[in-house]
């Protein structure tokens, strides 16, 4: 058996080695707020987060990220309160179809984990392999940075 | 599916790993994935063999990260270029390689992608080859009963047999080194190299010593101009180092199929030849 822990929740599973994470999070779990598109690590429709790092679920085998931290666009909103990124991500337009919104948000939570206050350039290198063909990336940009301003007025009433 | 099944494994240690790519001899490794997995779903696509077992270095601790030992600087095949591009040692010895880090794909693929795996899968325009080449790199291999090294330089060459697994990779530490890296491409975004350029000299009361130019014209292995470095070796910064470097480029003994390319390579080259001179400038 394999043991994954997803969004801090531990999935038992049953698997032969040369299925992909994506694979898993969407066909065994459920789990399809982790899209899929290109299959060829070109997009970053299917990105989730390994132990805080963006990565390309497309590409990885499942089995690879045993015992390590796997977060998905599910493990981020509390019940029906959305995260702080999801709600700027909404207050500023940068949905439109949608489709390529769960990557951009995750690689935009791996980035703000690390540096609060991001500019400009620090956004686009980060976000580098993310497509949205929608053409939203100037809402998406702003999106970032409000939502590092709700981040950090967050953490400072805390 | 997307991938044909086979077997996974997945050793705990080095001997684990060089018993199984022993006694599995149709075996491929599998470190960040980013061209393997790729690699697997096309030949699935295209209706070819599939390998039927896979060795994933993912879970052996001894091979990933980056150390100084003595006068060198070891990195494990299993390091990812954003861990290169973020270690506090490559900054201080050779920033360099952070560059060529992070110009390569994506933020999500650098944080997946290998320094082994760039560098074992010898495919001609894969980046690392021409820093290791310029500084002078090593490449240590291992084998269930045996350990190997080679340079980067004859590793990087048609005729070389690579063998084994690729563990680390050691730069030796030298004082007063500048390098550059210039990496041309299409389009400003994530996009792969059309062609780069790397010098590597040291620098000695103000004349070029050791000095290494690697060129790869994205369809061969990246190589030396010898012509250029003997031109500049043991010149005086008074001299004319850019019109040295430029008058002894031949764009003809690349593989560039068009002159649309070899002008690139020349333009590129004389900005690269700049950007050291402002390097050197700079560090005075
Ligand atoms: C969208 C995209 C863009 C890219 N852009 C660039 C770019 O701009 N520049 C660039 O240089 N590259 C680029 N790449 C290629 C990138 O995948 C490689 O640079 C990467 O470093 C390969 O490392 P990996 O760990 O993922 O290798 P893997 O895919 O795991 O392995 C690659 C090959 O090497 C072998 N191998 C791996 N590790 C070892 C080892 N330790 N010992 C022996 N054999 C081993 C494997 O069997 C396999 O054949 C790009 C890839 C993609 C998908
Ligand atoms: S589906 Fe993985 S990058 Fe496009
Ligand atoms: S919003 Fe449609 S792809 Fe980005």
């Amino acid at each position: 058996m394999t043991t994954l822990n997803i969004n801090e929740k531990e999935y038992q599973l049953d698997l032969k080695g040369h299925e992909t994470l994506l694979e898993v999070l969407r066909d065994n779990l459920g789990l399809t707020g982790t899209k899929t598109a290109c299959n060829e690590a070109e997009c970053g429709a299917c990105t989730v987060l390994v132990d805080n790092n963006s990565v390309l679920s497309c590409i990885i085998l499942a089995k690879d990220v045993e015992g390590c931290s796997i977060e998905t666009i599910e493990g981020l909103s509390h019940e029906e309160e959305l995260h702080p990124i999801q709600q700027a991500f909404l207050d500023n337009g940068a949905v439109q179809c949608g489709f390529c919104a769960p990557g951009f948000i995750l690689s935009t939570k791996a980035l703000l984990d690390k540096n609060p206050e991001p500019n400009l350039e620090e956004i686009k290198k980060s976000l580098d392999g993310h497509i949205c063909r929608c053409g939203g990336y100037l809402k998406i940009f702003d999106a970032v940075k409000d939502a590092s301003k709700k981040l950090n007025n967050h953490d400072t009433k805390k | 599916m997307l991938l044909n099944p086979f077997n996974y494994h997945s050793p705990k240690t080095l001997k684990e790993a060089c018993n199984l790519l022993d006694t599995l001899k149709n075996a491929r490794i599998l470190s960040g994935g980013t061209f393997l997995v790729n690699n697997l779903k096309s030949l699935k696509r295209r209706g070819l063999k599939t390998p039927d077992d896979i060795i994933s270095l993912q879970k052996i601790p001894e091979i990933k990260g980056i150390q100084i030992k003595s006068d060198k600087i070891m990195i494990g095949a299993m390091t990812t270029l954003n861990n290169i591009a973020q270690d506090k040692n490559v900054e201080k010895h050779y920033p360099i390689l952070r560059i060529v880090s992070e110009n390569i794909a994506s933020t999500q693929i650098r944080n997946m992608a290998t320094i082994g795996g760039n560098v074992a899968c010898r495919y001609a325009w894969t980046e690392f080859a021409s820093c290791l080449i310029a500084l002078e790199a090593t490449l240590h291999f291992a084998e269930k009963k045996k350990l190997k090294e080679i340079s980067a330089e004859s590793f990087f060459k048609n005729n070389a047999k690579p063998e084994g697994l690729l563990t680390s990779i050691s730069i030796p530490i030298k004082k007063d080194i500048i390098a550059i890296y210039k990496r041309v491409s299409k389009t400003p975004g994530v996009d792969l190299p059309m062609l780069t350029v790397c010098i590597k000299v040291s620098l000695k009361k103000n004349t070029l010593l050791d000095v290494r130019v690697v060129i790869n014209d994205g369809a061969s292995f990246s190589k030396r101009d010898v012509s250029i470095e003997k031109a500049l070796e043991g010149s005086n910064l008074d001299e004319n180092i850019e019109g040295k470097f430029l008058s002894n480029l031949n764009p003809e003994t690349y593989k560039l199929d068009n002159e649309y390319k070899k002008e690139l390579l020349r333009i590129h080259s004389k900005y690269a030849i700049q950007k050291l001179l402002v390097q050197i400038n700079d560090n005075a």
